[in-house]
């Protein structure tokens, strides 16, 4: 097929223009009955070992409170126009301000708390957020880009706690995880 | 987004601590981007090996690094400075300017695990600034 559509000789158009209207009517066909069963296959996430024994070990050895604390600060730092989603904070002038403002440390380690879901359920992250997904969407009003803007922090957070020891490979996994999350999160909305 | 002043103090200065440290730290995040980021090989087909700290990583992030401390030497007019290295990747390299950025977080990274007392949130910000302006300035000559 791909060799009769370079050819543009006499006949050469009218020949493609079939191939390519045969071609629509091929996709339209199967896209009623192959989709369904495409997505029902592509639902679960496939985990290596190692991406399992590194999720659980990162998640044992965590400080909650500090790494929660530091990633969050970091993101309203970083990336200032997260602040929005936090009006009733008081002050968050500053990098300063943000450091020492104890409802940023607190929110810092629910939300840290809340990978612990995914954590303990890295076989059905999806369902395991689905409430989550709801809250986000409908009540906080979140914008998901937000998620990775938050994760990248975390990675950041992380690798600077862990230093040698966040390897590509780990950093690969703790991505890998990170976004799976995030696709969790933002299932729900619509 | 531009820099202000002080966004240019706290560059340089933090600089002046990651430069002598440049080829580990571009090799590095050079590596973690080939392994994160597997998509991102395709740019090295030509390469025999892609594993983390080989030889041509090693060179590359060297190469890389230095276009980067080129960028800090130019930070007052970045679009001027790096016109010859925008043309590079324009019309040459063609590497997609979205990769600008997944290469600019695991420099982040690296910078992370190499200074954790030094990355503090504000030179964090600062350096993702920077390099979202180094890529900005990349992209000039793009179309």
């Amino acid at each position: 097929m791909r060799r009769s559509s370079n050819q543009m000789g006499p006949g050469g158009v009218g020949l493609w223009v079939f191939k390519l209207q045969t071609g629509i009517l091929i996709l339209q066909g199967s896209s009623s009955s192959g989709h369904a069963e495409t997505s029902k296959v592509s639902n679960m996430v496939e985990w290596t070992e190692f991406e399992r024994a590194t999720i659980q070990d990162i998640f044992s050895k965590m400080d909650y409170e500090s790494v929660g604390h530091n990633a969050l600060t970091r993101c309203l730092v970083v990336y200032p126009w997260t602040q929005r989603y936090f009006g009733n904070f008081g002050n968050l002038y500053n990098a300063a301000a943000i450091m020492g403002n104890p409802l940023v440390a607190a929110h810092g380690t629910v939300v840290l708390h809340g990978l612990d879901k995914a954590v303990k359920n890295m076989d059905n992250i999806k369902a395991t957020y689905a409430e989550l997904s709801v809250l986000h969407s409908e009540k906080l009003h979140v914008d998901p880009d937000n998620f990775r803007l938050l994760a990248d922090c975390l990675t950041i957070v992380v690798a600077a706690r862990l230093g040698s020891g966040f390897t590509p490979d780990v950093q690969a996994a703790f991505q890998k995880f990170l976004a799976v999350v995030i696709s969790a999160l933002t299932k729900q909305y619509h | 987004m531009s820099l202000t002043a002080k966004n240019k103090d706290t560059i340089k200065s933090f600089w002046a601590k990651v430069a002598p440290r440049a080829e580990e730290i571009g090799t590095d995040a050079l590596s973690r981007m080939l392994v994160v980021y597997p998509q991102t090989k395709t740019y090295f087909s030509h390469w025999k090996d892609l594993s983390p700290g080989s030889a041509p990583v090693r060179k590359h992030g060297k190469t890389v690094m230095s276009g980067v401390a080129e960028a800090v030497s130019k930070i007052d007019d970045l679009t001027n400075g790096l016109l010859t290295l925008s043309e590079l990747h324009a019309f040459q390299l063609r590497v997609d300017p979205a990769n600008f950025k997944i290469l600019s977080h695991n420099l982040l990274v690296v910078l992370a695990i190499q200074f954790p007392d030094d990355f503090t949130p504000e030179v964090h910000v600062a350096m993702d600034k920077f390099l979202s302006a180094v890529a900005l300035a990349l992209s000039e000559k793009y179309r």
